[in-house]
């Protein structure tokens, strides 16, 4: 890949609810390689259908979104509900059972995501927080080009979002690898700034529509 | 004993795989909360084993082609009500419990009315609802067998795989799967379908809901977690009740098959859960 060319670049964009509202026109943004782009807005500014854009699961209604990365080397952490699982697996099974046969526990633990003791730990014990490290475990586990995170930092404490910034900053310098990030948030985490990761901020304003 | 074995060995065997085989796929069905769809899908197979027997029953056909047309027409309406239902479940309805139970109304309502068109059915009714394992022949034994090992082999194969879609569908939906892994997600369905068809046909409706959920609805609870741990415990409450129930039914002669083995896979259920000790 060439680290000069944007992973994601849009043009002129416009888009729609999957009923035909028009949330978005004229949106024009670009993610380059070692970037986070970090997209905030309000409630209902279409933040999620903007990733359902950029993982083509939806047409923009107008201009162009070009996605560099192969739709394999795409992973996407959705926002976490929160909910039981009925099989009482643990953390360790989910990783087990979803992580790449040759990610060792030894590379698990390196994320400083996860301990050993969160690993036995059932899902359905686990704080909403514990689950959400597990995920982002899991996600960075599959070494993705593009990691796409929906509101990965909710659930999680002061001390778990300055380990996952730093999980993010190890991803994105990772040698020789062009990576990059989509994160959605409705805060801005201000853990990114401390530890100098560049972001491209993209700030979603509602369209105005008259009564 | 010794004759009552040598007897229903078959039947036995084939209660044992079976039962071993429907409790490892409901696992998956429940973990992706489809405990009402599959009583839909059942009852769809029996409907189309109904209506099956009824095309055939006036007919006189060879009995190979009587005994083994009506799981044809089982499948199909199985997958008819499968592809309906989820067509309903990826619209979001607020409750799919509601759309799951009126969907079962109507077909259950349907099995009954096609009993009353062809009466000769009658008896099969009872037979594909409650079923009698001590009447399942050596020829369809070895049918559910052979349909049960291959299901087995399929979920060992599979069963990383398989679990990490339930896990996917149950926490974030149907909507999260990439296109490979939609594909493998159709083979477990497949198996599903195919599974219900047969089961239903020659152990009844009530035998195959019971093996699919009681284990492992009673055993998730359980105070060690564990993945593997869940799905062993549920296979071995499945056959150990079905055999236990089965022998106690064959020694008492007051005792149906069936509801005495659905009563037995409880117990044993719960035996183990109170071995393992209960989460709380």
């Amino acid at each position: 890949m060439d680290p000069s060319l944007p992973l994601l670049n849009a043009t002129d964009l416009a888009f729609a609810t999957p009923a035909g509202l028009e949330l978005h026109r004229g949106l024009s943004f670009k993610l380059m390689p070692g970037h986070i782009l970090l997209i905030t807005g309000e409630n209902g500014s279409g933040k999620t259908t903007l990733l359902r854009l950029i993982l083509g699961q939806q047409s923009p209604t107008h201009g162009q979104l070009f996605c560099r990365v192969n739709p394999s080397q795409i992973a996407y952490l959705p926002q976490l509900q929160n909910i039981q699982f009925h099989l009482p697996a643990t953390l360790g099974d989910i990783l087990n059972i979803s992580r790449p046969s040759n990610a060792s526990l030894q590379e698990t633990l390196s994320l400083k995501l996860l301990t050993e003791h969160h690993l036995k730990m059932p899902w359905n014990t686990a704080s909403g927080g514990e689950r959400q490290r597990l995920l982002m475990t899991r996600a960075l586990l599959a070494a993705p080009k593009l990691l796409i995170l929906d509101e990965p930092l909710n659930h999680l404490d002061l001390k778990s979002k300055k380990q996952l910034a730093q999980a993010f900053k190890d991803f994105l310098e990772t040698p020789n690898q062009e990576r990059g990030i989509v994160l959605v948030s409705h805060v801005t985490p201000d853990e990114l700034e401390s530890l100098s990761i560049p972001v491209t901020r993209l700030k979603l304003e509602p369209v105005e529509r008259s009564l | 004993m010794t004759e009552v074995f040598s007897l229903y060995r078959w039947a036995i065997f084939a209660g044992l795989i079976g039962a071993i085989n429907l409790a490892l796929i409901g696992c998956h069905l429940a973990a992706r909360d489809r405990a009402m769809q599959t009583l839909c899908l059942g009852q769809g197979a029996t409907l189309g084993v109904l209506i099956g027997l009824g095309i055939l029953a006036p007919l006189h056909f060879s009995e190979t082609l009587y005994h083994y047309f009506p799981i044809l027409t089982a499948f199909l309406m199985t997958a008819i009500v499968y592809l309906i239902s989820q067509k309903i479940s990826q619209k979001r309805l607020a409750s799919k419990n509601t759309f799951f139970a009126l969907t079962f109304a109507i077909l259950l309502g349907l099995s009954y009315l096609a009993s009353s068109v062809f009466p000769s059915l009658e008896v099969h009714v009872t037979q594909l609802f409650f079923g009698d394992l001590a009447t399942v022949t050596d020829r369809d034994a070895l049918a559910v067998i052979t349909l049960s090992v291959l299901s087995l082999i399929a979920l060992g194969q599979n069963s990383r795989l398989f679990s990490h879609l339930s896990f996917q569908i149950a926490i974030f939906g149907d909507s999260i799967l990439k296109s490979r892994e939609k594909t493998s997600d159709q083979l477990f369905n497949a198996i599903c379908l195919v599974t219900l068809a047969f089961t239903i046909q020659f152990m009844g409706f009530l035998f195959t809901i019971s093996c699919l959920f009681i284990p492992t609805g009673i055993l998730r609870s359980t105070k060690h977690a564990g993945l593997g741990r869940h799905f062993i415990l549920s296979s071995m409450a499945a056959g150990i009740g079905t055999v236990t129930g089965f022998m106690m039914s064959v020694a008492n002669g007051n005792l149906p098959t069936v509801p005495t083995v659905v009563l037995a896979i409880t117990l044993v259920s719960l035996g183990l859960l109170a071995t393992e000790g209960h989460s709380s």
